[in-house]
């Protein structure tokens, strides 16, 4: 009886074992490689993800460095561009406010030579009045004081000239 | 005949004018006569036209001289 106990036992143990082991091998087959190649797969697309997603990361550093770059030399360039315009526009006030004191120095000197021109004119127009008024007075005196003797005078005086 | 006309001041007498013309006559050879006219302008001197040659002794232009002389 023992014995047959013992045995039973133990065909119990090797049946639970060969179960087990059956378990485990079918499990293998039909859970564990399958699994294991889905979870293979999936490291793989994560991995695959990741390296895409670095080189997307990798380029848009690239792409910010370059546009930080342009950035840098278009700031440049308009600042450059700026000084530029500043420059011109400051020569371009110079000329004008040298043209316009040119301009300013030539009215002036015409309108100081105009205002001699007409100061010498007036003068000269004061003069000759004063010489037309003189002589006027000079032939009111005249008429009034010139004698008989005075034109005999005259008339001896231009016949001696012309007889010699 | 050679034909003078003497321009005078009305105020100038007969006398003076006899002058004038014997003055013309000792100058001129031939046979002249003379004409007076008078010229209330003429302040002295006289002025003769002798045939188109004017002869201007007067007062009236030695004036006229000097303003001349005096504008320039």
């Amino acid at each position: 009886m023992e014995g047959f106990v013992l045995s039973q036992a133990a065909t119990d143990l090797i049946i639970n074992i060969l179960n087990i082991i059956l378990l485990f091998l079918i499990v293998r087959a039909l859970v564990y490689k399958p699994v294991r190649k889905f979870l293979d797969q999936r490291a793989a697309r994560v991995e695959s993800i990741k390296s895409e997603a670095e080189k997307a990361l990798q380029k848009a550093k690239d792409q910010e460095e370059k546009y930080q770059k342009l950035s840098e030399e278009n700031t440049e360039r308009c600042n450059q561009l700026l000084r530029e315009a500043d420059k011109t526009a400051s020569k371009k006030a110079e000329e004008i406010i040298a043209e316009a004191k040119k301009q300013g120095d030539d009215y002036l000197k015409e309108q100081r030579e105009k205002i001699a021109h007409e100061h010498e004119d007036m003068l000269t127009s004061m003069q000759d009045e004063i010489v037309d008024m003189a002589v006027g007075i000079s032939e009111q005196i005249l008429k009034r004081e010139v004698s008989e003797s005075d034109n005999e005078k005259i008339v001896r005086e231009y016949f001696a000239a012309k007889n010699g | 005949m050679r034909k003078i006309k003497i321009t005078l001041s009305p105020s100038c007498s007969d006398e003076l004018f006899q002058k004038i013309c014997n003055g013309f006559k000792r100058q001129y050879p031939e046979e002249l006569s003379f004409i007076r006219a008078n010229d209330t302008q003429m302040i002295g001197g006289f002025i003769a036209d002798v045939e188109g040659e004017i002869i201007d002794v007067s007062l009236n232009a030695q004036l006229a001289r000097m303003k001349d002389h005096l504008k320039k």
